[in-house]
């Protein structure tokens, strides 16, 4: 892993990618605070042609929900349910790993190293350690018709 | 047209099906495969017109597909929609014989400057 000081997307080019994935009226600000309940989130590891991560998404209920139903258009209702419920639908899910997949992209003009998707975090999965982890960047992505949650890029 | 999706993500292969009308393809027929071996048995029964493969995929990746369909003589154009990005996929693609790239996300205005001349 590298100890080098990471360098992040801007606010522009996260709304961008989150625009071509789910249209206009998506929006994204920066977020002082990290993804902060690991224990209700998601953790998305992007790695290197040898395998070891240099990135990853950690994304709270919120925005897993948000943006695996938005994708393919499952009902919003269906978000609010699994958010009270702690939980994260199997069709959503499915969905939020191509969203992930595609969520590579927001790392390929700040990492010079060529990355693709690896390993997956489910709910209740995401180590505490991570929340050590100083590198990082957070957005407040709100999903039109879906609602808001907070996704955090990080840098190992 | 027939044109085949090949993609392992089956919310991928209806949002790009959906891109394909939204950019006014609808009169295109779409076929589906959800992996390269799979798109090879669909090729050889229905012949499509134009091939849109994602490039990471179980089983047999989207590059792979392009190669085996090339050894064998077949010639359907071939494009990548694909999360990968990058000069060196752009050149390992087009020294295939792919036509194009477009990375995800995408958009109707990309699929059509993109599929246009070759759908004209």
């Amino acid at each position: 892993m590298s100890t080098s000081t990471a360098t992040f997307p801007d606010k522009a080019y996260v709304q961008e990618l989150f625009l071509g994935l789910f249209g206009s009226g998506l929006e994204a600000t920066e977020s002082a605070s990290p993804v902060s309940d690991l224990s209700k989130s998601i953790a998305a590891f992007y790695v290197d042609d040898a395998g070891e991560p240099q990135r990853a998404l950690v994304c709270d209920l919120a925005f897993s929900n948000a943006t695996g139903a938005a994708l393919t258009m499952i009902p919003p209702g269906v978000v609010k349910d699994a958010i009270k419920d702690g939980e994260i639908p199997g069709n959503v899910m499915a969905n939020l790993h191509e969203v992930l997949n595609i969520c590579v992209n927001l790392f390929s003009e700040t990492s010079d190293k060529h990355l693709v998707l690896g390993e997956i975090l489910n709910l209740g999965e995401v180590p505490a350690k991570l929340a050590e982890i100083t590198q990082h960047a957070s957005f407040d992505v709100k999903v039109p018709r879906y609602g808001s949650g907070v996704v955090s890029l990080v840098a190992f | 047209m027939k044109i085949l999706v090949v993609d392992d993500s089956k919310a991928m292969r209806m949002i790009v099906i959906r891109t394909l009308k939204q950019a006014g393809f609808d009169d295109c027929v779409t076929l589906e495969a959800s992996s390269g071996v799979e798109a090879l048995e669909v090729i050889a029964k229905e012949r499509p017109g134009l091939i849109l493969s994602d490039w990471n995929m179980p089983e047999m990746k989207g590059i792979d597909l392009l190669k085996k369909l090339r050894a064998d003589g077949n010639e359907t154009p071939f494009g990548f929609i694909t999360s990968e990005s990058g000069e060196d996929i752009a050149h390992v693609a087009t020294e295939a014989g792919a036509m194009f790239i477009v990375t995800k996300p995408f958009t109707a205005q990309k699929f059509g400057d993109v599929l246009s001349p070759i759908l004209a």
